[in-house]
């Protein structure tokens, strides 16, 4: 049974991560709490029936659900994720793969046919109806529109449904842009905010302005209610005007759903530790962040810090998903662009030949063995269920040392999930509990979804009460 | 299951000699975080009012759950759309199961059954300001500011909905204010603003004859019987005949010179009454037919009535604009009063209609919003919504189920408190039922978009 005390405020927040339950209590509160959860003893003495009765009736006495199941042992990605080109209309200055500046590298079309089938006869196998095509970055997607329109017209064309989205800095043509509209079910924008911001960290490659031109694209989406999110990126010196640019998003966008991520590193293809007065920026910055979103009644998000979610890996793409390089090679992360990418070595986890894929199952192992490490050193923190371990990419070394240690993101993803959580509570009165419903003997029945993009319409309520 | 290690972060667990144990609730304030001491009690019924809310209260058995997708307290009725713009008109079908609703370019078809919306289509570009559907349910016919009256063919089809454009008729040289069908289906009626009034066989669209009401028209009402009708204007509430041989005859000139534009007109289910409701006061008055006589006036909306409806067993007449009125019929004593009366004239009704059972009373609004009310206690009871209007798709639950020929069907509800029970065997669309494991995620919480994120 996961139980977690976390300080607050010289209190604690209680908290059941896979029960999705918190309160707040004093110290003896705690104590009541562990002594009961998970406990077979009937006889309650009497200075603790109080307390007791309370947590039975709010439910926090209650088994744990069983936890997500562990990620497959075979691997059969039904998702394919294609990072198509490394030529890039802009030159962001945190930009992981230093896209634009490098020899060209560009998908063959033929690559992207062949992991579309892969994915596609993977779901039909197993009886999903439908199966994910994602274009990625390391680049800029749309600067491939060959690729792109004939992996979607293939895409569409399999027997099984096809979900289609991307990553995208939004520096479309109306053509392009109206292709996306028709043919996309989703994306994630990239974008940062405020003119100043967005102009400042996103340039193009002569170092002129990008925010018009994916600001246009911004209000088409939202006139057609096309689906997007958008992925802001902050680096140190802007962190202060966050909540500005949070705030500039709410009102000048439709956007319902908002992740941020911090940048440390002022180098492209860099990546860099935050140091404690960066991450105490990111944190401050962040939470002003959350009352400026709150008050638009919009979705800020962390991706460290999602209470609302019970996972056991950060980010699924190396157990469900084939992402593939231009070069054709496999890897379990989409910030590995590159065959130079220093953590090259440890994320290559295949290739695409003329036969087929090719997986190197030792590699996926050894990757598999590093996060389980590192897991198993997560398990005293009370993000374990919705953090999954964090970013492999941030947190893994060449050396393959660096996963077993613990640094300033640990400290942003908890304070943030505090933060959450006490908001939570803070909105119910006392008690935050969600729905976490398992039903019983219900036949889950594989359907074929007509191709109208009838998921846009998914269902998006917020289990939180 | 092991009992986990505690998070031992920044803190001693010494004991708590004398301390007992607390609750507390939290307040963000200037300062940072107030924590206020709350009483078990408070806090549990607290607690227990969110668990009921999530569904989460009370085990049922599997035979005894009603599955309502997942419905949070954030989601405001207020904000769930079922169009863009302002409802112009509602009809419903004669079997009573379909409620159409037309407003602006669009009109939707809505299973008063499950609530949901069942087909959408564009009138071609028409701002479509009035519907109406044939008696025998095979015709629906959309007028609109483009002067032309557009008839669809409408039929249901291995439980779809199918809708064709089969005919325009084009003959009104301003825009369509009124429409009604004659009883057997055979015929229509239909008036533009100029106060051209024609009759014209359906679906051939013929013109059998035309006259002019002499006056600027805004609405149209037929009697039950097919044999007179109404025709509200600028100055005027004339009677008319549309009995073969007599079509076109004025019958009456009710009301000479209205000091407002009519808004509504309304005959009782027994034809002997016509209610009509105009901009010049607040009042709805009530006339005799066919002597025109004024019968009642009493007292409605301020300052005027935008829609009236009288329910289908004649005992009760709505009226809407600020808020919705329900009086009896025809005396007018006031039964039921609802809706805020709000600052906002978006908040306004702009159409009202009876279902068929005279039960419930379908209100839609000049902001798009369509609700479903039961009248008689003045309770809201259902929304529509069509994610396509309404701000964010998270106020909608998307499920699938199987209807009574085991074809898989899809709808969208809202996640407000008037979500409707799913039907048993529902599942979520991403192919899992609620709560299990879903393929595509790991973990189905129902809240997602489904489609990758980026770390």
């Amino acid at each position: 049974m996961y139980l977690y005390t976390i300080p607050f405020e010289e209190k604690f927040i209680i908290y059941r991560p896979l029960l999705h339950a918190a309160f707040i209590g004093n110290k003896a509160m705690t104590e009541v709490a562990q002594k009961y959860v998970d406990s077979k003893e009937k006889n309650v003495p009497a200075e603790d029936q109080e307390a007791y009765s309370f947590l039975q009736k709010i439910g926090f006495l209650e088994p744990d659900p069983p936890p997500p199941a562990p990620p497959e042992p075979c691997y059969q990605p039904k998702t394919t994720v294609l990072l198509a080109t490394n030529r890039c209309n802009l030159r962001c200055i945190y930009c992981y793969a230093d896209a634009g500046e490098k020899p060209l590298k560009e998908m063959p079309v033929e690559t992207a046919i062949q992991a579309i089938d892969i994915a596609a006869a993977n779901a039909e196998k197993v009886g999903q109806p439908f199966f994910e095509l994602v274009f990625h970055g390391g680049g800029e997607p749309t600067q491939h529109w060959n690729l792109l329109t004939k992996a979607v017209e293939h895409a569409r064309n399999k027997t099984v449904n096809c979900r289609i989205a991307m990553s995208s800095n939004g520096i479309w043509s109306s053509k392009q842009r109206d292709y996306l509209l028709e043919n996309f079910d989703g994306l994630s924008l990239s974008f940062d905010g405020t003119k100043e911001v967005q102009d400042t960290q996103r340039p193009t490659p002569d170092g002129g302005s990008s925010f018009d031109i994916v600001m246009k694209s911004v209000k088409v989406m939202d006139k057609r209610k096309f689906p997007y999110n958008i992925r802001l990126t902050i680096s140190s010196p802007w962190l202060e005007k966050l909540p500005e640019c949070i705030r500039f998003i709410c009102e000048e966008t439709g956007c319902y759903h908002i992740q941020v991520e911090p940048a440390f590193s002022m180098y492209r293809e860099g990546w860099q530790n935050p140091s404690p007065e960066d991450a105490d920026h990111f944190i401050e910055a962040f939470i002003e962040s959350m009352d400026v979103a709150e008050k638009y009644k919009k979705e800020l998000m962390y991706a460290g810090a999602r209470p609302w979610m019970t996972v056991c890996s950060f980010c699924s793409a190396a157990e469900s998903a084939l992402v593939v390089r231009p070069d054709g090679k496999l890897v379990a992360c989409y910030e590995v662009t590159d065959a130079k990418h220093k953590l090259a070595d440890i994320f290559t986890v295949g290739s695409l030949e003329e036969k087929g894929a090719v997986i190197n199952e030792g590699a996926r192992q050894r990757l598999t063995d590093m996060r389980q490490q590192r897991l198993a050193l997560c398990r005293d923190c009370f993000c374990l269920w919705h953090c999954g371990g964090d970013c492999s990419s941030r947190c893994f070394s060449p050396d393959g040392t660096a996963h077993l240690r613990f640094d300033q993101r640990c400290r942003i993803n908890q304070e943030l999930s505090k933060e959450i959580l006490a908001r939570y509570v803070e909105s119910t009165g006392g008690v935050w509990r969600a729905k976490v419903e398992i039903l019983d003997e219900e036949k889950v029945h594989p359907d074929k979804i007509s191709t109208e993009g009838q998921w846009r319409q998914t269902d998006r309520v917020k289990e939180k009460t | 299951m092991k009992r986990n290690d505690i998070n031992r972060q920044k803190s001693s667990l010494s004991p708590s000699d004398n301390e007992k144990p607390e609750v507390y609730a939290v307040k963000r304030g200037k300062q940072g975080w107030k924590l206020n001491r709350r009483s078990f009690l408070a806090s549990a019924v607290a607690a227990g009012a969110a668990l009921t809310g999530a569904g989460i209260a009370k085990k049922k058995s599997p035979e005894e759950q009603i599955f309502r997708p997942g419905t949070t307290s954030d989601i405001k009725c207020e904000e769930v759309m079922a169009h863009l713009g302002r409802i112009d008109d509602m009809v419903i079908s004669p079997d009573g199961e379909l409620l159409v609703t037309g407003s602006n370019d669009r009109i939707k078809f809505w299973s008063l059954g499950l609530v949901a919306l069942e087909e959408s289509i564009d009138s071609k570009k028409s701002e479509v300001s009035t519907i109406e559907i044939s008696p025998d349910g095979k015709w629906l016919l959309s007028g609109g500011l483009d002067k032309t009256v557009m008839v669809w063919s409408l039929k249901k089809r291995k439980g779809q909905l199918r809708l064709k454009l089969r005919k325009i008729f084009k003959k009104h040289n301003n825009r369509i204010e009124g429409i009604v069908i004659t009883p057997d289906s055979k015929y229509a009626v239909s008036t533009s603003y100029d106060g051209i009034i024609m009759l014209w066989t359906l679906p051939k669209c013929k013109l059998i004859k035309r006259w002019s009401a002499k006056d600027y028209l805004h609405c149209l009402a037929l009697s039950p019987d097919g044999k007179h009708l109404g025709s509200g204007g600028s100055k005027s509430i004339k009677l008319w005949s549309i009995e073969k041989g007599h079509e076109g005859n004025l019958l009456k000139e009710i009301v000479k010179k209205s000091r407002g534009f009519i808004k509504a007109l309304e005959f009782s289910p027994n034809g002997k009454r016509l209610a009509s409701a105009s901009e010049q006061d607040s009042m709805l008055r009530i006339w005799s037919i066919p002597s025109g006589k004024l019968n009642k006036v009493f007292q409605a909306q301020s300052p005027w009535v935008e829609a009236i409806a009288i329910s289908p067993d004649g005992k009760y007449i709505a009226s809407g604009y600020e808020n919705t009125k329900i009086h009896s019929f025809p005396s007018g004593k006031l039964i039921k009063k609802f809706g805020n009366v709000s600052t906002s004239v978006l908040d306004n009704v702009s159409s009202l209609i009876f279902t068929h059972d005279s039960k419930q009373l379908v209100v839609g609004y000049r902001d798009g919003r369509v609700k479903l009310w039961e009248f008689r206690i003045g309770e809201q009871v259902h929304c529509l919504i069509d994610l396509e209007a309404t701000p964010n798709d998270k106020y909608g639950t998307t499920y699938k189920y199987q209807d009574e020929k085991g074809r898989w069907v899809e709808i969208t509800v809202p996640a407000c408190k008037c979500a409707p029970p799913m039907p048993k065997g529902s599942v979520c669309t991403c192919n899992t039922v609620p709560g299990r494991y879903c393929g595509c995620e790991g973990y189905c919480s129902c809240e997602s978009f489904h489609y990758w994120y980026p770390n």
